[in-house]
C-alpha cells in the first residue's frame, strides 16, 4: 500500500477509529494505571489534613457541556470532605450549572448517607449548603470577602433524599441560623479553609484574583483540561492543588480509594491517546515521503 | 425508573446521535438538535435568572421587602434602571441611553481588572519566577523520640535518628510524608506533615505513639512560597530542581527575546528568539495535547450516557 495515499484518506474513517478506540475500552476493562500527579495529590493531602468541620467553599463554574470532565472530580473531591467530616457550601457563578452544584453535593450526601445511622446523616443546612446562582462572578467573588449572607441572600430550594423519599427543601434566609446551623460559623472568606472553583471559564481567573490574591484564601482548582496548562504556573504558591480534566479526576478517584466513572473513562482516553499519536506518526512518515517523491 | 425519566433519557440519546451525524456531513437532525440547544439553554438561563436573580434580587426587596426586616431597599431602582437602560441597545433612536450602564461596567471593570491582575498574575508570577532559584530558604521538621529501635522514614528517605532528637531542613513548604516503623517492620505512623517556609514542624514519638506538636496550618502554608511536593520524587536538592530552575530561567528569558520587537532577529537576539520559539512551540504542544485530552473526554462522557444510561449494556 502507497503510505502517501493515506494524506488523501476520508476523515470519517478516522473518526470511525476513534470512535472505536473510545468504545472498546468500554467492554474490555484494561484498567490502565493513571497515577497521581502532584497538584492532585496537594489537594487531597490538604484536605485530608484539614481539622475535622472544616467549611470548604466549591462552586460550580461550568454547564452540561464540561459535565464529562468536571462532574466527576467535584463529586470526588465533595466525597472526600465529607468522609473527613467538612462542611461543604456550594455556590453557582455559572446559570446553567444550577442542575449540577445541586446534584453534586445532594448525590454524594445521598450515596453516603446509606451507611450512616441516622444522626450521622448528612443534611442541608447542617452538614452542605446550596445557594444557587448569583450572577456577576467576580462581583460575587469579591462580594463574599465582605459578607457572605448577604451576597446570597437565601439558600436554594433543593430536592433532598430524606429516608429514601425525596422532599423539596424551600429557600431559607441565610441569617435563619436555626434552620441553617452551617450559617452560624459563616461570615466572609475567613470561615472558608478552602475555596475550590469547578470551572470551564475565565472565571478561575477572578478567584486567583480576588478570593486568592485578595483576601489571602487558600484556592485548589478544578479545570477543564483545556484551561490545565495555563494555571500550572500558579502551583503551588498562588493556589494549594490543582485537578485537570478526566485525568485528574480520575486521579482523586483513586487517592479517594473509590473509582468511579472518570477512572472507568481513563482506559477509553489512553486509548484514544494511543492511536491519535499513531494517526499523527502515520501522518508525518506519509509527508516525508511524498516530500521527497517530490 | 418513572416514565418522565425514560423518556428524557431517549431525547437526550436521540439528540445525541443527532449531533454526531454531522461527522458524517451536515443533515436536518444536526440543525434540529443544534437548534433545540440552543433554544433550551436560553429558556434555562431565563427561567434561572428569574427565579435566582429577579425575584429574590430585585423583585421581592424593591416590592414586597427584605425577608427578615421587611424593610424596601429603594436603592435598587438604581440598578433596575441601569439595567433596563442596557436594553435600548435593540432600539436605533434610544441606544445612546446604554452607554450610561454600559461606561459604569467598563469603569468598574477596569479599576478592579488592573489592580488585581497586578496583584495576582504580574507580581507574584515575576516573583516566582525569581524565587524558583534553587538556593530558596525553606522549612524544616524536628523528630523527637527516646526509641532507638525505630526506622524513620522522611518522604521515603531514612533518617533514623542517631541520639534522642534529629531535625530534618531544607523542606519544602508543602507537605511530607512521615512513616515511622519498627525495626521488626510494624507500622506505627505514616502520614503527612505540614511544612511552611522559615518554620520547624515538630514530631514527638513515646512508646508506640506518634504525637504532632506542631505543623504548619494549612492556610498558612498557602502563604509560602514553596515548592513542588518531593514525596515519592525526591525533588528537593536534586538535580531535577536545579534542571528545573535552569529551564524556567532560560525559557522565560528567551521567550521574552522572541517578543522584544525594538531590535531586528539578528546575531544573538535572532538566536535567542529561536530558543524562544522552541519553548513557546513546547508550551503550544502541551495545550494541544491536553485539548486532545478534553474533547475526547467530552466523547468518552457521551458514549458512557449512551452505553449505561441509554442501551444499559454496561454497569
Amino acid at each position: 500500500m502507497d503510505i502517501v495515499k493515506l494524506m488523501k484518506i476520508d476523515r470519517r474513517i478516522l473518526f470511525v477509529f476513534i470512535f472505536l478506540s473510545v468504545l472498546i475500552p468500554f467492554f474490555l476493562k484494561c484498567n490502565i494505571p493513571v497515577g497521581e500527579s502532584p497538584e492532585t495529590e496537594a489537594l487531597f493531602r490538604y484536605i485530608d489534613n484539614l481539622p475535622e468541620g472544616s467549611i470548604i467553599l466549591i462552586s460550580t463554574d461550568y454547564d452540561m457541556a464540561s459535565r464529562p470532565e468536571l462532574y466527576p472530580m467535584a463529586k470526588a473531591i465533595i466525597r472526600h470532605a465529607f468522609m473527613k467530616g467538612h462542611k461543604i457550601v456550594s455556590i453557582c457563578l455559572w446559570p446553567n450549572g444550577v442542575g449540577l452544584a445541586e446534584n453534586s453535593v445532594t448525590e454524594v450526601a445521598a450515596k453516603l448517607n446509606e451507611k450512616r445511622p441516622e444522626d450521622k446523616k448528612l443534611r442541608h443546612g447542617k452538614d452542605y449548603l446550596i445557594t444557587g446562582y448569583r450572577a456577576g462572578v467576580a462581583i460575587v467573588i469579591m462580594s463574599i470577602g465582605d459578607s457572605f449572607s448577604r451576597t446570597f441572600g437565601t439558600c436554594a430550594s433543593i430536592t433532598e433524599n430524606i429516608d429514601g423519599k425525596k422532599t423539596t427543601i424551600p429557600s431559607i434566609s441565610l441569617d435563619d441560623h436555626h434552620r441553617l446551623p452551617i450559617m452560624k460559623n459563616i461570615k466572609n472568606y475567613d470561615s472558608f479553609k478552602l475555596t475550590i472553583p469547578f470551572a470551564a471559564g475565565a472565571s478561575v481567573d477572578a478567584w486567583i484574583e480576588f478570593a486568592g490574591a485578595r483576601y489571602h484564601q487558600p484556592v485548589a482548582l478544578g479545570v477543564t483540561a483545556v484551561s490545565a496548562p495555563r494555571y500550572y504556573p500558579f502551583f503551588p504558591n498562588q493556589i494549594v492543588g490543582l485537578v485537570g480534566g478526566l485525568k485528574g479526576a480520575a486521579e482523586y478517584e483513586n487517592l479517594i480509594k473509590n473509582p468511579d466513572w472518570a477512572t472507568k473513562g481513563m482506559d477509553a482516553q489512553s486509548a484514544a491517546h494511543i492511536l491519535i499519536i499513531l494517526f499523527i506518526i502515520i501522518g508525518n512518515i506519509a509527508y516525508f515521503i511524498s516530500i521527497k517523491k517530490k | 425508573m418513572s416514565p418522565v425519566v425514560i423518556i428524557g433519557i431517549w431525547f437526550a440519546a436521540g439528540l445525541t446521535l443527532c449531533i454526531y451525524s454531522f461527522l458524517y456531513k451536515d443533515n436536518v437532525f444536526y440543525k434540529i438538535a443544534e437548534h433545540v440547544y440552543v433554544g433550551s439553554s436560553a429558556a434555562y438561563i431565563t427561567v434561572v435568572a428569574w427565579y435566582n436573580i429577579m425575584v429574590p434580587q430585585v423583585i421581592r426587596p424593591l416590592f414586597y421587602g427584605d425577608v427578615n426586616t421587611g424593610q424596601h431597599s429603594f436603592i435598587l431602582i438604581i440598578p433596575t434602571i441601569l439595567g433596563i437602560l442596557m436594553l435600548t441597545r435593540f432600539s436605533s433612536k434610544y441606544s445612546w441611553l446604554s452607554r450610561i450602564p454600559m461606561s459604569i461596567v467598563f469603569g468598574m471593570g477596569a479599576g478592579m481588572a488592573i489592580t488585581g491582575v497586578v496583584q495576582a498574575f504580574i507580581i507574584p508570577q515575576i516573583k516566582d519566577t525569581i524565587a524558583n532559584s534553587p538556593v530558596i530558604k525553606i522549612g524544616a521538621m524536628k523528630i523527637s523520640t527516646d526509641r532507638k529501635d525505630l526506622l524513620i522514614l522522611l518522604d521515603n528517605k531514612d533518617i533514623t535518628p542517631k541520639g534522642n532528637e534529629i531535625t530534618v531542613g531544607n523542606l519544602t513548604a508543602t507537605q511530607h510524608m512521615l512513616i515511622v516503623k519498627e525495626s521488626a517492620g510494624k507500622l506505627i505512623f505514616a502520614k503527612p506533615i505540614l511544612v511552611a517556609s522559615g518554620q520547624t514542624s515538630e514530631v514527638a514519638i513515646e512508646k508506640d505513639e506518634v504525637k504532632v506538636i506542631k505543623q504548619a496550618d494549612p492556610k498558612d502554608m498557602a502563604k509560602f512560597p514553596g515548592r513542588k511536593n518531593n514525596f515519592g520524587f525526591a525533588l528537593s536538592n536534586s538535580l531535577f530542581l536545579n534542571l528545573d530552575f535552569i529551564l524556567v530561567f532560560i525559557g522565560v528569558l528567551t521567550t521574552l527575546f522572541y517578543f522584544y520587537f525594538s531590535t531586528p532577529h539578528t546575531g544573538v537576539v535572532g538566536k535567542l528568539a529561536k530558543v524562544g520559539i522552541g519553548f513557546i512551540m513546547v508550551s503550544f504542544g502541551a495545550s494541544f495535547g491536553f485539548t486532545v485530552m478534553a474533547r475526547i473526554s467530552l466523547l468518552i462522557g457521551r458514549v458512557q450516557f449512551l452505553l449505561v444510561d441509554w442501551l444499559h449494556l454496561i454497569k
